[in-house]
Protein backbone atom coordinates (compact mmCIF):
# COMPACT_ATOMS: atom_id res chain seq x y z
CA UNK A 1 0.00 0.00 0.00
CA UNK A 2 3.14 2.26 0.89
CA UNK A 3 6.61 2.15 -0.22
CA UNK A 4 9.06 4.58 0.35
CA UNK A 5 12.37 4.29 -1.59
CA UNK A 6 15.89 5.86 -0.28
CA UNK A 7 13.61 8.97 1.21
CA UNK A 8 15.91 12.00 2.38
CA UNK A 9 14.64 14.88 4.11
CA UNK A 10 17.51 17.87 4.47
CA UNK A 11 16.07 21.10 5.96
CA UNK A 12 17.88 23.87 5.31
CA UNK A 13 17.51 26.08 8.90
CA UNK A 14 19.53 29.11 9.15
CA UNK A 15 22.45 28.29 7.36
CA UNK A 16 22.66 24.94 8.95
CA UNK A 17 21.69 21.71 7.37
CA UNK A 18 19.24 19.18 9.52
CA UNK A 19 19.05 15.65 7.97
CA UNK A 20 15.97 14.49 9.51
CA UNK A 21 15.75 11.63 7.17
CA UNK A 22 19.06 10.18 5.82
CA UNK A 23 17.42 6.94 3.68
CA UNK A 24 14.78 5.40 4.81
CA UNK A 25 12.99 2.53 2.87
CA UNK A 26 10.15 0.75 3.96
CA UNK A 27 7.05 -1.04 2.92
CA UNK A 28 3.87 -0.89 4.24
CA UNK A 29 0.89 -4.33 3.44
CA UNK A 30 -2.48 -3.46 2.67
CA UNK A 31 -4.71 -3.65 5.61
CA UNK A 32 -1.75 -3.45 8.24
CA UNK A 33 -0.70 -1.00 11.66
CA UNK A 34 2.42 -0.06 10.43
CA UNK A 35 4.14 1.83 13.62
CA UNK A 36 7.35 3.41 12.93
CA UNK A 37 8.79 4.23 17.15
CA UNK A 38 11.83 6.27 17.50
CA UNK A 39 13.35 8.71 20.07
CA UNK A 40 12.41 12.67 20.16
CA UNK A 41 14.07 14.28 17.23
CA UNK A 42 14.26 11.02 15.21
CA UNK A 43 12.68 12.20 12.59
CA UNK A 44 9.51 10.21 12.83
CA UNK A 45 7.38 13.42 12.35
CA UNK A 46 9.16 14.33 9.36
CA UNK A 47 8.44 10.81 7.94
CA UNK A 48 5.09 10.51 8.09
CA UNK A 49 4.52 13.86 6.89
CA UNK A 50 6.89 13.43 3.78
CA UNK A 51 4.23 10.13 3.30
CA UNK A 52 1.26 12.58 2.34
CA UNK A 53 3.94 15.33 1.03
CA UNK A 54 3.77 18.09 3.84
CA UNK A 55 6.65 18.12 3.56
CA UNK A 56 8.61 17.85 0.47
CA UNK A 57 11.25 14.76 0.36
CA UNK A 58 14.76 16.10 -0.60
CA UNK A 59 14.81 12.79 -2.40
CA UNK A 60 13.45 9.92 -2.76
CA UNK A 61 10.10 8.30 -3.34
CA UNK A 62 6.52 8.14 -1.71
CA UNK A 63 4.05 4.98 -3.76
CA UNK A 64 0.74 4.85 -1.95
CA UNK A 65 -1.53 2.66 -3.70
CA UNK A 66 0.45 2.64 -6.44
CA UNK A 67 0.73 6.20 -7.31
CA UNK A 68 4.16 8.39 -6.94
CA UNK A 69 3.21 11.13 -5.20
CA UNK A 70 6.53 12.81 -5.31
CA UNK A 71 5.69 13.76 -9.06
CA UNK A 72 1.82 15.13 -8.49
CA UNK A 73 1.13 18.30 -9.72
CA UNK A 74 -0.03 20.78 -7.67
CA UNK A 75 -4.12 19.58 -8.10
CA UNK A 76 -3.11 15.70 -8.44
CA UNK A 77 -1.66 15.55 -5.11
CA UNK A 78 -4.85 17.78 -3.57
CA UNK A 79 -6.88 14.93 -5.02
CA UNK A 80 -4.60 12.06 -3.36
CA UNK A 81 -4.38 13.86 -0.18
CA UNK A 82 -8.52 12.95 -0.30
CA UNK A 83 -7.63 9.74 -0.22
CA UNK A 84 -4.98 9.72 2.59
CA UNK A 85 -6.40 10.36 5.95
CA UNK A 86 -4.34 12.01 8.74
CA UNK A 87 -5.07 12.73 12.89
CA UNK A 88 -2.65 14.74 14.89
CA UNK A 89 -1.33 14.74 18.28
CA UNK A 90 -2.94 18.10 18.85
CA UNK A 91 -6.36 17.04 17.13
CA UNK A 92 -6.21 20.21 15.10
CA UNK A 93 -10.14 21.10 15.03
CA UNK A 94 -11.62 23.87 13.61
CA UNK A 95 -12.34 25.57 16.79
CA UNK A 96 -14.76 27.70 14.68
CA UNK A 97 -16.95 24.36 13.75
CA UNK A 98 -19.67 21.99 15.55
CA UNK A 99 -18.32 18.52 15.73
CA UNK A 100 -20.76 17.62 12.53
CA UNK A 101 -19.19 20.81 10.64
CA UNK A 102 -15.67 19.54 11.11
CA UNK A 103 -16.41 15.94 10.13
CA UNK A 104 -17.74 17.38 6.92
CA UNK A 105 -14.93 19.86 6.32
CA UNK A 106 -13.18 16.98 3.75
CA UNK A 107 -16.14 16.16 2.66
CA UNK A 108 -17.14 20.19 1.87
CA UNK A 109 -13.36 19.94 0.18
CA UNK A 110 -14.14 17.12 -2.27
CA UNK A 111 -17.26 18.68 -3.39
CA UNK A 112 -19.73 16.20 -1.62
CA UNK A 113 -22.97 17.02 -2.23
CA UNK A 114 -24.98 18.40 1.00
CA UNK A 115 -27.19 15.58 1.66
CA UNK A 116 -24.41 13.00 1.29
CA UNK A 117 -22.13 14.63 3.40
CA UNK A 118 -24.46 14.99 6.19
CA UNK A 119 -25.76 11.37 5.88
CA UNK A 120 -21.79 10.26 5.71
CA UNK A 121 -21.67 12.73 8.98
CA UNK A 122 -23.96 10.52 10.69
CA UNK A 123 -22.48 7.36 10.06
CA UNK A 124 -19.42 8.56 10.65
CA UNK A 125 -20.06 10.14 13.74
CA UNK A 126 -21.86 6.84 15.43
CA UNK A 127 -18.81 4.96 13.97
CA UNK A 128 -16.43 6.86 16.44
CA UNK A 129 -19.55 7.17 19.32
CA UNK A 130 -20.10 10.59 19.29
CA UNK A 131 -23.62 10.71 17.90
CA UNK A 132 -25.05 13.21 20.85
CA UNK A 133 -21.87 15.59 20.37
CA UNK A 134 -22.77 16.42 16.85
CA UNK A 135 -23.56 19.82 17.51
CA UNK A 136 -21.28 20.65 20.15
CA UNK A 137 -17.61 22.53 19.35
CA UNK A 138 -14.68 21.48 19.66
CA UNK A 139 -13.70 23.31 23.19
CA UNK A 140 -16.63 21.99 24.81
CA UNK A 141 -15.00 18.19 24.62
CA UNK A 142 -12.23 16.56 26.29
CA UNK A 143 -9.14 14.80 24.70
CA UNK A 144 -10.27 11.63 23.83
CA UNK A 145 -13.36 13.00 22.17
CA UNK A 146 -11.68 15.23 20.00
CA UNK A 147 -9.36 12.73 18.60
CA UNK A 148 -12.22 10.44 17.94
CA UNK A 149 -13.52 13.85 16.19
CA UNK A 150 -10.60 13.88 14.50
CA UNK A 151 -10.96 10.03 13.46
CA UNK A 152 -14.35 10.81 12.16
CA UNK A 153 -12.90 13.21 9.93
CA UNK A 154 -9.60 11.59 8.90
CA UNK A 155 -11.97 8.68 7.57
CA UNK A 156 -14.79 11.32 5.64
CA UNK A 157 -13.44 10.87 2.24
CA UNK A 158 -13.16 6.87 2.88
CA UNK A 159 -8.90 6.94 2.57
CA UNK A 160 -7.15 4.03 1.98
CA UNK A 161 -4.14 5.10 4.38
CA UNK A 162 -4.86 6.96 7.63
CA UNK A 163 -1.47 8.62 9.10
CA UNK A 164 -0.88 9.08 12.70
CA UNK A 165 1.47 11.58 14.26
CA UNK A 166 1.35 10.68 18.12
CA UNK A 167 -2.48 10.05 17.75
CA UNK A 168 -2.41 9.26 21.68
CA UNK A 169 0.69 11.24 23.17
CA UNK A 170 -1.52 14.43 24.38
CA UNK A 171 -4.15 11.94 26.33
CA UNK A 172 -3.93 9.79 29.71
CA UNK A 173 -3.31 5.86 29.59
CA UNK A 174 -7.31 4.73 29.71
CA UNK A 175 -8.29 7.45 27.02
CA UNK A 176 -4.85 6.10 25.14
CA UNK A 177 -6.69 2.61 25.55
CA UNK A 178 -9.79 3.86 23.96
CA UNK A 179 -8.86 5.23 21.02
CA UNK A 180 -5.68 2.39 20.33
CA UNK A 181 -9.39 0.20 20.41
CA UNK A 182 -10.86 2.41 17.95
CA UNK A 183 -8.25 2.72 15.27
CA UNK A 184 -7.91 -1.28 15.58
CA UNK A 185 -11.33 -1.85 15.23
CA UNK A 186 -11.84 0.73 11.95
CA UNK A 187 -8.37 -0.96 10.89
CA UNK A 188 -10.50 -4.71 10.68
CA UNK A 189 -13.67 -3.12 10.30
CA UNK A 190 -12.29 -1.05 7.07
CA UNK A 191 -9.76 -2.93 6.38
CA UNK A 192 -7.71 0.00 6.46
CA UNK A 193 -4.23 0.80 6.73
CA UNK A 194 -2.63 2.99 9.21
CA UNK A 195 0.75 4.13 9.82
CA UNK A 196 1.38 5.29 13.46
CA UNK A 197 4.36 7.15 14.59
CA UNK A 198 5.02 7.23 18.58
CA UNK A 199 7.54 7.11 20.84
CA UNK A 200 5.88 4.72 23.13
CA UNK A 201 6.54 1.10 22.58
CA UNK A 202 3.13 0.23 24.40
CA UNK A 203 1.58 1.89 21.10
CA UNK A 204 3.40 -0.55 19.07
CA UNK A 205 2.61 -3.34 21.47
CA UNK A 206 -1.35 -2.81 21.45
CA UNK A 207 -2.25 -2.63 18.19
CA UNK A 208 0.58 -2.46 15.58
CA UNK A 209 1.48 -5.58 13.27
CA UNK A 210 4.85 -4.52 11.94
CA UNK A 211 7.18 -1.85 13.08
CA UNK A 212 9.96 0.23 12.09
CA UNK A 213 12.62 1.68 14.37
CA UNK A 214 14.04 4.87 13.51
CA UNK A 215 16.90 6.05 15.15
CA UNK A 216 18.13 9.71 13.99
CA UNK A 217 16.73 9.63 10.73
CA UNK A 218 17.71 6.04 10.00
CA UNK A 219 14.98 2.76 10.06
CA UNK A 220 17.69 0.99 12.03
CA UNK A 221 15.36 -2.30 12.26
CA UNK A 222 12.20 -3.26 10.72
CA UNK A 223 9.58 -6.60 10.76
CA UNK A 224 6.66 -7.78 12.33
CA UNK A 225 6.19 -6.44 15.87
CA UNK A 226 6.23 -10.24 17.69
CA UNK A 227 9.74 -10.26 16.01
CA UNK A 228 11.04 -6.91 17.26
CA UNK A 229 10.25 -7.98 20.77
CA UNK A 230 11.08 -11.53 20.99
CA UNK A 231 14.43 -10.76 18.84
CA UNK A 232 15.42 -7.43 18.91
CA UNK A 233 18.46 -7.41 17.12
CA UNK A 234 19.75 -3.35 17.59
CA UNK A 235 20.33 -1.43 21.18
CA UNK A 236 17.58 1.10 20.35
CA UNK A 237 15.07 -1.75 19.85
CA UNK A 238 16.01 -3.31 23.30
CA UNK A 239 15.83 -0.37 24.85
CA UNK A 240 11.84 0.35 23.41
CA UNK A 241 11.39 -2.79 24.65
CA UNK A 242 12.65 -3.02 27.97
CA UNK A 243 10.74 0.01 28.59
CA UNK A 244 7.73 -1.76 29.10
CA UNK A 245 8.97 -5.64 29.79
CA UNK A 246 11.41 -5.73 31.66
CA UNK A 247 14.05 -7.94 30.00
CA UNK A 248 17.32 -7.40 31.86
CA UNK A 249 18.15 -9.66 34.76
CA UNK A 250 18.19 -7.71 37.91
CA UNK A 251 21.74 -7.51 39.69
CA UNK A 252 20.19 -9.52 42.75
CA UNK A 253 19.97 -12.65 40.28
CA UNK A 254 22.76 -12.24 38.45
CA UNK A 255 24.86 -12.19 41.64
CA UNK A 256 23.38 -15.77 42.06
CA UNK A 257 26.16 -17.51 39.83
CA UNK A 258 29.04 -16.45 41.75
CA UNK A 259 27.22 -17.36 44.79
CA UNK A 260 26.83 -21.01 43.65
CA UNK A 261 30.65 -21.09 42.24
CA UNK A 262 31.18 -20.12 44.99
CA UNK A 263 29.70 -22.48 47.20
CA UNK A 264 31.75 -25.39 45.21
CA UNK A 265 28.18 -26.01 43.67
CA UNK A 266 27.27 -27.82 39.96
CA UNK A 267 24.61 -25.66 39.59
CA UNK A 268 23.82 -23.11 36.49
CA UNK A 269 21.63 -20.11 36.62
CA UNK A 270 20.03 -19.99 33.07
CA UNK A 271 17.45 -17.72 31.28
CA UNK A 272 15.07 -20.00 28.77
CA UNK A 273 13.34 -17.79 26.39
CA UNK A 274 10.18 -19.17 24.47
CA UNK A 275 7.85 -17.71 22.08
CA UNK A 276 4.07 -19.44 21.25
CA UNK A 277 3.04 -22.72 21.89
CA UNK A 278 5.94 -23.94 24.64
CA UNK A 279 4.16 -23.79 27.96
CA UNK A 280 6.89 -23.65 30.95
CA UNK A 281 5.19 -25.50 33.13
CA UNK A 282 5.56 -28.91 31.96
CA UNK A 283 9.14 -28.35 31.09
CA UNK A 284 10.29 -28.22 35.13
CA UNK A 285 8.41 -30.79 36.19
CA UNK A 286 10.23 -33.08 33.09
CA UNK A 287 12.99 -31.92 34.26
CA UNK A 288 12.64 -32.92 37.61
CA UNK A 289 11.64 -36.02 36.53
CA UNK A 290 13.94 -36.73 33.54
CA UNK A 291 16.90 -35.51 34.37
CA UNK A 292 16.35 -35.37 38.35
CA UNK A 293 17.74 -31.74 38.41
CA UNK A 294 16.16 -29.37 40.90
CA UNK A 295 14.62 -26.39 39.22
CA UNK A 296 13.97 -22.72 41.14
CA UNK A 297 12.52 -20.09 39.42
CA UNK A 298 14.23 -17.09 40.29
CA UNK A 299 12.83 -14.28 37.67
CA UNK A 300 10.89 -13.77 34.71
CA UNK A 301 8.09 -12.10 32.84
CA UNK A 302 5.33 -13.71 30.23
CA UNK A 303 3.87 -11.39 28.29
CA UNK A 304 1.62 -11.47 24.55
CA UNK A 305 1.67 -9.63 21.63
CA UNK A 306 -2.16 -10.31 19.96
CA UNK A 307 -2.54 -14.05 20.26
CA UNK A 308 1.36 -15.25 20.78
CA UNK A 309 2.72 -15.35 24.21
CA UNK A 310 6.12 -14.84 25.32
CA UNK A 311 8.94 -14.39 27.64
CA UNK A 312 11.93 -16.25 29.34
CA UNK A 313 12.03 -17.35 32.46
CA UNK A 314 15.72 -17.13 34.56
CA UNK A 315 15.90 -20.69 36.57
CA UNK A 316 18.49 -21.62 38.81
CA UNK A 317 18.86 -25.64 37.83
CA UNK A 318 20.72 -27.91 40.87
CA UNK A 319 22.33 -31.41 40.75
CA UNK A 320 20.21 -32.25 43.50
CA UNK A 321 20.32 -35.74 43.89
CA UNK A 322 23.12 -36.52 41.16
CA UNK A 323 21.01 -35.44 38.39
CA UNK A 324 23.11 -33.54 35.22
CA UNK A 325 22.48 -29.92 34.84
CA UNK A 326 24.04 -29.95 31.37
CA UNK A 327 21.56 -32.76 30.33
CA UNK A 328 19.03 -30.82 31.18
CA UNK A 329 20.18 -27.73 29.13
CA UNK A 330 21.02 -29.97 26.60
CA UNK A 331 17.43 -31.15 26.70
CA UNK A 332 15.82 -27.74 27.28
CA UNK A 333 17.91 -27.12 23.49
CA UNK A 334 16.09 -29.35 21.92
CA UNK A 335 13.05 -28.34 22.36
CA UNK A 336 13.77 -25.37 20.88
CA UNK A 337 13.90 -22.79 23.05
CA UNK A 338 16.62 -20.36 23.28
CA UNK A 339 18.65 -21.36 26.42
CA UNK A 340 21.41 -18.56 28.09
CA UNK A 341 23.34 -19.31 30.71
CA UNK A 342 25.16 -17.45 33.22
CA UNK A 343 28.39 -16.97 33.54
CA UNK A 344 30.72 -16.20 36.50
CA UNK A 345 30.38 -12.41 35.78
CA UNK A 346 26.63 -12.48 35.44
CA UNK A 347 26.53 -12.51 31.74
CA UNK A 348 24.39 -14.28 29.55
CA UNK A 349 26.17 -16.95 27.27
CA UNK B 1 -36.42 73.08 33.58
CA UNK B 2 -37.23 76.26 31.12
CA UNK B 3 -33.38 76.06 29.37
CA UNK B 4 -34.77 72.21 28.17
CA UNK B 5 -36.85 73.82 25.87
CA UNK B 6 -35.05 77.14 24.75
CA UNK B 7 -33.61 77.70 21.33
CA UNK B 8 -30.33 77.29 22.56
CA UNK B 9 -30.86 73.65 23.55
CA UNK B 10 -32.67 72.78 20.05
CA UNK B 11 -29.87 74.65 18.25
CA UNK B 12 -27.65 72.41 19.79
CA UNK B 13 -29.43 69.36 19.54
CA UNK B 14 -29.80 69.91 15.69
CA UNK B 15 -26.29 70.67 15.19
CA UNK B 16 -24.77 67.54 17.41
CA UNK B 17 -27.69 65.24 15.20
CA UNK B 18 -26.17 66.99 12.02
CA UNK B 19 -22.47 66.36 13.35
CA UNK B 20 -23.05 62.57 14.29
CA UNK B 21 -24.83 61.39 10.93
CA UNK B 22 -21.79 62.91 9.19
CA UNK B 23 -19.30 60.45 11.31
CA UNK B 24 -21.59 57.86 10.79
CA UNK B 25 -21.11 58.40 7.40
CA UNK B 26 -17.73 59.04 6.99
CA UNK B 27 -16.69 56.00 9.09
CA UNK B 28 -18.34 53.78 7.69
CA UNK B 29 -17.92 54.14 4.13
CA UNK B 30 -14.31 55.02 5.51
CA UNK B 31 -14.70 51.40 7.49
CA UNK B 32 -16.16 49.35 4.52
CA UNK B 33 -14.08 50.57 1.47
CA UNK B 34 -11.23 49.93 3.61
CA UNK B 35 -12.17 46.31 4.73
CA UNK B 36 -12.84 45.70 1.03
CA UNK B 37 -8.93 46.56 0.13
CA UNK B 38 -7.47 46.00 3.57
CA UNK B 39 -8.84 42.43 3.87
CA UNK B 40 -7.43 40.86 0.82
CA UNK B 41 -4.27 42.96 1.52
CA UNK B 42 -3.96 41.60 4.88
CA UNK B 43 -4.67 37.62 3.43
CA UNK B 44 -1.74 38.21 0.63
CA UNK B 45 0.51 39.35 3.74
CA UNK B 46 -0.49 36.28 5.30
CA UNK B 47 -0.01 33.74 2.97
CA UNK B 48 2.89 34.80 0.84
CA UNK B 49 5.31 34.54 3.96
CA UNK B 50 7.96 32.10 4.24
CA UNK B 51 6.43 28.69 4.39
CA UNK B 52 2.79 29.66 4.01
CA UNK B 53 0.43 28.40 1.41
CA UNK B 54 1.25 30.94 -1.21
CA UNK B 55 5.03 31.79 -0.33
CA UNK B 56 6.44 34.87 -2.65
CA UNK B 57 8.98 36.50 -0.38
CA UNK B 58 9.30 39.26 -3.11
CA UNK B 59 5.25 40.46 -3.27
CA UNK B 60 5.79 40.26 0.50
CA UNK B 61 8.41 43.02 1.29
CA UNK B 62 6.79 45.39 -1.75
CA UNK B 63 3.53 44.71 0.24
CA UNK B 64 5.27 45.48 3.62
CA UNK B 65 6.98 48.54 2.46
CA UNK B 66 4.18 50.07 0.91
CA UNK B 67 1.90 49.79 4.00
CA UNK B 68 4.83 50.94 6.57
CA UNK B 69 5.34 53.72 3.93
CA UNK B 70 1.64 54.43 4.23
CA UNK B 71 1.20 54.11 7.80
CA UNK B 72 4.24 56.14 8.83
CA UNK B 73 2.77 59.29 7.37
CA UNK B 74 0.37 61.39 9.78
CA UNK B 75 -3.03 61.22 8.82
CA UNK B 76 -3.45 65.31 8.30
CA UNK B 77 -0.66 65.22 6.15
CA UNK B 78 -2.57 62.53 3.89
CA UNK B 79 -5.64 64.30 3.98
CA UNK B 80 -3.74 67.43 2.36
CA UNK B 81 -1.50 65.29 -0.22
CA UNK B 82 -4.30 63.85 -1.07
CA UNK B 83 -6.40 66.38 -2.40
CA UNK B 84 -5.56 66.04 -6.51
CA UNK B 85 -6.52 62.25 -6.13
CA UNK B 86 -9.55 63.02 -4.09
CA UNK B 87 -10.55 65.73 -7.13
CA UNK B 88 -9.84 62.89 -9.73
CA UNK B 89 -11.77 60.56 -8.11
CA UNK B 90 -15.29 62.25 -6.74
CA UNK B 91 -14.88 65.73 -8.42
CA UNK B 92 -14.25 67.72 -5.75
CA UNK B 93 -11.78 67.93 -2.40
CA UNK B 94 -14.33 69.72 -0.35
CA UNK B 95 -17.19 68.25 1.58
CA UNK B 96 -18.38 65.11 3.50
CA UNK B 97 -17.75 62.82 0.63
CA UNK B 98 -14.77 63.96 0.13
CA UNK B 99 -12.95 63.08 3.06
CA UNK B 100 -13.72 59.73 3.27
CA UNK B 101 -11.59 59.33 0.11
CA UNK B 102 -7.73 60.20 2.36
CA UNK B 103 -10.01 58.58 5.56
CA UNK B 104 -10.05 55.14 3.45
CA UNK B 105 -6.87 55.19 1.87
CA UNK B 106 -5.82 56.10 5.19
CA UNK B 107 -7.59 53.06 6.81
CA UNK B 108 -6.39 50.44 4.27
CA UNK B 109 -2.72 49.58 5.88
CA UNK B 110 -4.01 49.70 9.09
CA UNK B 111 -6.74 47.44 8.26
CA UNK B 112 -4.82 45.41 5.90
CA UNK B 113 -1.86 44.86 9.39
CA UNK B 114 -5.14 44.34 11.80
CA UNK B 115 -6.51 41.21 9.33
CA UNK B 116 -2.90 39.98 9.28
CA UNK B 117 -2.61 39.99 13.01
CA UNK B 118 -5.71 38.41 13.63
CA UNK B 119 -5.00 35.47 10.58
CA UNK B 120 -1.57 34.96 12.32
CA UNK B 121 -3.47 33.56 15.18
CA UNK B 122 -4.43 30.97 13.22
CA UNK B 123 -2.88 27.86 14.94
CA UNK B 124 -0.65 26.57 12.00
CA UNK B 125 -2.20 22.62 12.83
CA UNK B 126 -5.63 24.08 11.39
CA UNK B 127 -3.76 24.83 8.35
CA UNK B 128 -2.15 22.15 7.90
CA UNK B 129 -4.78 19.50 9.07
CA UNK B 130 -6.92 21.10 5.82
CA UNK B 131 -3.96 20.67 3.65
CA UNK B 132 -3.22 16.87 4.49
CA UNK B 133 -7.27 17.01 3.29
CA UNK B 134 -6.55 18.48 0.13
CA UNK B 135 -7.59 21.80 0.37
CA UNK B 136 -6.84 24.27 -2.51
CA UNK B 137 -5.38 28.10 -1.02
CA UNK B 138 -8.70 29.27 -2.07
CA UNK B 139 -11.21 26.81 0.12
CA UNK B 140 -8.33 27.22 3.12
CA UNK B 141 -9.09 31.31 3.36
CA UNK B 142 -12.55 30.87 2.76
CA UNK B 143 -13.11 28.11 4.76
CA UNK B 144 -10.14 27.50 7.80
CA UNK B 145 -8.12 31.04 8.08
CA UNK B 146 -11.07 33.87 7.92
CA UNK B 147 -13.81 31.75 10.13
CA UNK B 148 -11.35 30.66 12.72
CA UNK B 149 -9.96 34.07 12.68
CA UNK B 150 -13.57 35.77 12.69
CA UNK B 151 -13.66 36.88 16.21
CA UNK B 152 -10.09 38.41 15.96
CA UNK B 153 -11.53 40.06 12.93
CA UNK B 154 -14.09 41.76 14.70
CA UNK B 155 -12.46 43.32 17.42
CA UNK B 156 -10.06 44.79 14.64
CA UNK B 157 -12.37 46.04 13.08
CA UNK B 158 -14.04 47.38 16.16
CA UNK B 159 -10.41 49.26 16.95
CA UNK B 160 -10.70 50.51 13.05
CA UNK B 161 -13.73 51.96 13.16
CA UNK B 162 -12.84 53.62 16.53
CA UNK B 163 -9.47 54.75 15.14
CA UNK B 164 -11.68 56.04 12.46
CA UNK B 165 -13.90 58.17 14.49
CA UNK B 166 -10.90 59.76 15.73
CA UNK B 167 -9.08 60.83 12.09
CA UNK B 168 -12.54 61.98 10.83
CA UNK B 169 -12.28 64.53 13.54
CA UNK B 170 -10.01 66.26 11.36
CA UNK B 171 -11.93 66.02 7.82
CA UNK B 172 -13.51 69.28 9.57
CA UNK B 173 -9.77 70.46 7.56
CA UNK B 174 -11.95 69.65 4.35
CA UNK B 175 -15.02 70.34 4.94
CA UNK B 176 -15.84 67.13 6.16
CA UNK B 177 -17.86 68.46 8.86
CA UNK B 178 -18.77 65.55 11.55
CA UNK B 179 -18.42 65.61 15.97
CA UNK B 180 -14.58 66.57 15.76
CA UNK B 181 -15.45 69.12 13.65
CA UNK B 182 -18.49 70.74 15.39
CA UNK B 183 -16.29 70.50 18.69
CA UNK B 184 -13.59 72.50 17.12
CA UNK B 185 -15.59 75.19 15.23
CA UNK B 186 -17.74 75.80 17.95
CA UNK B 187 -15.88 74.57 21.32
CA UNK B 188 -12.59 76.07 20.62
CA UNK B 189 -12.99 79.14 18.17
CA UNK B 190 -16.24 80.30 19.09
CA UNK B 191 -15.96 79.28 22.73
CA UNK B 192 -19.26 77.73 23.27
CA UNK B 193 -17.72 75.27 26.40
CA UNK B 194 -21.25 73.65 26.67
CA UNK B 195 -21.28 72.83 22.63
CA UNK B 196 -17.69 71.26 23.15
CA UNK B 197 -18.94 69.47 26.28
CA UNK B 198 -21.92 67.80 24.18
CA UNK B 199 -19.23 66.57 21.07
CA UNK B 200 -16.63 65.39 24.03
CA UNK B 201 -19.85 63.18 26.09
CA UNK B 202 -21.29 61.76 22.78
CA UNK B 203 -17.51 60.37 21.65
CA UNK B 204 -17.33 59.18 24.64
CA UNK B 205 -20.52 57.57 24.33
CA UNK B 206 -20.27 56.64 21.15
CA UNK B 207 -16.80 54.80 21.27
CA UNK B 208 -17.88 52.46 24.78
CA UNK B 209 -21.08 51.75 22.98
CA UNK B 210 -19.07 50.84 19.91
CA UNK B 211 -16.11 48.99 21.70
CA UNK B 212 -19.17 47.04 23.90
CA UNK B 213 -21.06 46.14 20.92
CA UNK B 214 -17.36 44.79 19.30
CA UNK B 215 -16.40 42.72 22.35
CA UNK B 216 -20.06 41.02 22.61
CA UNK B 217 -20.62 39.83 19.06
CA UNK B 218 -16.45 38.80 19.60
CA UNK B 219 -17.59 36.79 22.52
CA UNK B 220 -20.57 35.07 20.59
CA UNK B 221 -18.16 34.20 17.82
CA UNK B 222 -15.81 32.78 19.75
CA UNK B 223 -16.39 28.90 20.16
CA UNK B 224 -12.58 28.30 21.45
CA UNK B 225 -13.02 28.94 24.74
N1 LIG C 1 10.66 22.70 9.69
C1 LIG C 1 11.86 22.31 10.16
N2 LIG C 1 12.95 23.07 9.96
C2 LIG C 1 14.16 22.68 10.42
N3 LIG C 1 14.38 21.56 11.10
C3 LIG C 1 13.34 20.75 11.35
C4 LIG C 1 12.02 21.09 10.90
N4 LIG C 1 11.18 20.10 11.28
C5 LIG C 1 11.93 19.20 11.95
N5 LIG C 1 13.24 19.58 11.99
C6 LIG C 1 14.34 18.82 12.58
O1 LIG C 1 14.34 17.53 12.03
C7 LIG C 1 14.60 16.55 13.03
C8 LIG C 1 13.49 15.55 13.08
O2 LIG C 1 12.29 16.19 13.54
P1 LIG C 1 10.92 15.44 13.69
O3 LIG C 1 9.92 16.45 14.10
O4 LIG C 1 10.64 14.64 12.48
O5 LIG C 1 11.22 14.47 14.91
P2 LIG C 1 10.22 13.54 15.71
O6 LIG C 1 10.82 12.18 15.68
O7 LIG C 1 8.85 13.69 15.22
O8 LIG C 1 10.35 14.12 17.19
P3 LIG C 1 9.22 14.30 18.31
O9 LIG C 1 9.05 12.97 18.95
O10 LIG C 1 9.86 15.28 19.23
O11 LIG C 1 7.99 14.82 17.66
C9 LIG C 1 14.81 17.32 14.32
O12 LIG C 1 16.19 17.48 14.52
C10 LIG C 1 14.15 18.64 14.06
O13 LIG C 1 14.79 19.65 14.79
MG1 LIG D 1 6.97 14.47 16.06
Amino acid sequence: MITISNLKKVYAARGMEVHALEDVSLHVSPGEIFGIIGLSGAGKSTLVRCINLLEKPTAGTVLVDGEDLTHLSQKELRRARQKIGMIFQQFNLLWSRTVAENVAFPLEIANVPKDTREKKVSELLSLVGLEDKANNYPGQLSGGQKQRVGIARALANDPKVLLCDEATSALDPETTKSILTLLKDINKKLNLTIVLITHEMHVIKEICDSVGVLDRGIIVEQGSVLDLFTNPKTAMARNFINSIVNTEIPPVIKERQSQLLHQGDKGKVIRVSFIGETAAEPLISSLVQKFGVQANILYGNIDHIKDTIFGSLTLELLPGSGGDVDDAINYLKSCNLQVEVLDRNGNLV
Amino acid sequence: METLFSGEFLEIASMLGEALIETFYMVFFSTAIAYLFGLPLGIILVITEKGHIAENLPLNKVLAVVINATRSLPFIILLVALIPFTKLLVGKFIGTTAAIVPLTIGAIPFVARMVETSLKEVEWGLIEASLSMGASPWQLIRKVLVPEALSSLVLGATITTITLIGYSAMAGFVGGGGLGDLGVRYGFYRYRPDIMLTVVVTLIVLVQLLQMMGDHIAQKLNKKN
